[in-house]
């Protein structure tokens, strides 16, 4: 069976998401893997369909759907465009693409990434090492010291984040395209650090507030 | 953002299209509606709603359920196909698709077959007749079918040659004629290019009818 894609709506490489709606839907398990399995590229629901049963987790097309729709509903899943082909009788069929709303999704302030007492542990932990090094007397207000470092990820992300969104190198973007989520992600980082140091610096001096 | 659209093509139309059966003849010849509809699509693909905007603008307007009749009765006579979509984006969270329709050829030429049995009647009938005007008094009739099926052979030949030209005016022009019109050019084309491809036709005739002495 041949076919066409056609792609009307193009992901874009990297964005920040946050907000009550992003953080429901990435409490589902089944939400991470769907979008997971997108990662490569804009599947129909066929193809999800295969993913999640390839997977071990076989889902019917109702569920898949409905997965879908709430992460288009959340802004994390859009759609991409059409897949064209004739089917066994010559008839021209459409079946459509879905694809992530960017290749690199930033969730800065997502709570399903905090396991609240290892995130309590290293807060306590970054705390002391921080009053140490920077000679401080007393201990560390530390919920300030969570809003300070929570800020300075979130910072960093939109950094990245809008940067490639002004950029038009293509050199760049080809390389994006080609790399692994895990690849990407540490390389991301450090990108982001330097740009924060470069643009932001106040924003490190900022954590002394907080003692 | 705004609406964007995009045709997606699958299925080609070709430039001519020899149709043989009855049925999508009478189409073609006689149903003012099918004619009409070919018409608009002499232009390019178009959806159902192109189609139906179009007889509005004609002040033909019909209902959707006649169009729909109009565009089952052309694909079942193979004049018209489903040639691709339309695919439309209204947002990132909805794209629509409509069915693109198109002609099945640029330029539709009847030839409908003769039966065998009325054939050869029509051809004992022509040798009569050629005899009787042109002063002949017999003919050989395996002679004069070998020379009428190289005739046929040839009409065949070059037909599909219409079919390679490249230069989209003259096709243009082809098609815009109805299919009548069609028919006549085509025709009268392929008799004179028997003529200039087989200059020794008067030779070859006389070797079939015995001229009166």
């Amino acid at each position: 069976m041949s076919f066409q894609d056609i792609i009307t709506n193009q992901q874009k490489l990297v964005q920040v998401m946050t907000g009550k709606m992003i953080e429901e839907a990435l409490e589902d398990d089944n939400h991470r893997y769907l979008l997971h399995y997108l990662f490569q590229g804009p599947l129909t629901v066929e193809e999800l369909k295969i993913a999640f049963k390839q997977s071990g987790n076989e889902k019917s097309d109702k569920t898949i759907y409905r997965y879908l729709n709430k992460l288009k509903k959340a802004g994390l899943v859009i759609e991409a465009g059409k897949r064209i082909y004739t089917d066994k009788d010559n008839q021209i069929k459409t079946q459509t693409l879905f694809a992530r709303i960017a290749k690199v999704i930033f969730t800065p302030f997502n709570k399903a990434d905090r396991d609240p007492n290892l995130k309590k542990k290293s807060l306590k932990i970054t705390s002391l090492i921080l009053k140490e090094k920077l000679g401080q007397k007393g201990n560390a207000d530390l919920n300030c010291l969570q809003n300070k470092i929570d800020n300075l990820v979130y910072s960093k992300q939109e950094l990245i984040a809008s940067y490639f969104q002004d950029t038009d190198n293509s050199e760049i973007i080809s390389l994006i395209q080609t790399m692994d989520i895990a690849e990407l992600f540490p390389i991301l980082d450090i990108a982001s650090w330097i740009l924060l140091l470069i643009e932001k610096p106040e924003i490190i001096n900022q954590i002394l507030d907080c003692f | 953002m705004n609406m964007k659209t995009q045709d997606v093509i699958i299925n080609r139309e070709r430039l001519l299209k020899t149709i043989y059966d009855l049925e999508s003849a009478k189409c073609l010849q006689d149903d003012k509606n099918c004619q009409l509809l070919l018409s608009f699509l002499l232009e390019g693909p178009m959806t159902f709603e192109d189609i139906k905007n179009s007889f509005i603008e004609v002040q033909a307007e019909k209902s959707d359920k006649t169009i729909y009749g109009y565009l089952n009765k052309l694909k079942k006579a193979d004049l018209v196909m489903e040639t691709g979509k339309r695919i439309i984006t209204f947002s990132e969270s909805q794209i629509k698709t409509l069915t693109l329709y198109s002609r099945t050829a640029k330029v539709f030429y009847i030839a409908i077959d003769i039966k065998k049995e009325i054939r050869e009647t029509y051809f004992e009938l022509i040798g009569k007749l050629l005899c009787q005007i042109l002063d002949y008094t017999d003919f050989d009739r395996d002679c004069f079918k070998k020379l009428y099926d190289d005739f046929i052979q040839s009409k065949r030949n070059d037909v599909q040659r219409i079919n390679e030209i490249e230069n989209s005016d003259i096709v243009e022009l082809i098609a815009s004629n109805d299919v009548r019109g069609t028919k006549f050019v085509i025709d009268t084309y392929m008799f004179f290019a028997f003529i200039a491809e087989n200059q020794n036709i008067a030779q070859e005739f006389n070797k079939c009818f015995k001229k009166k002495s």
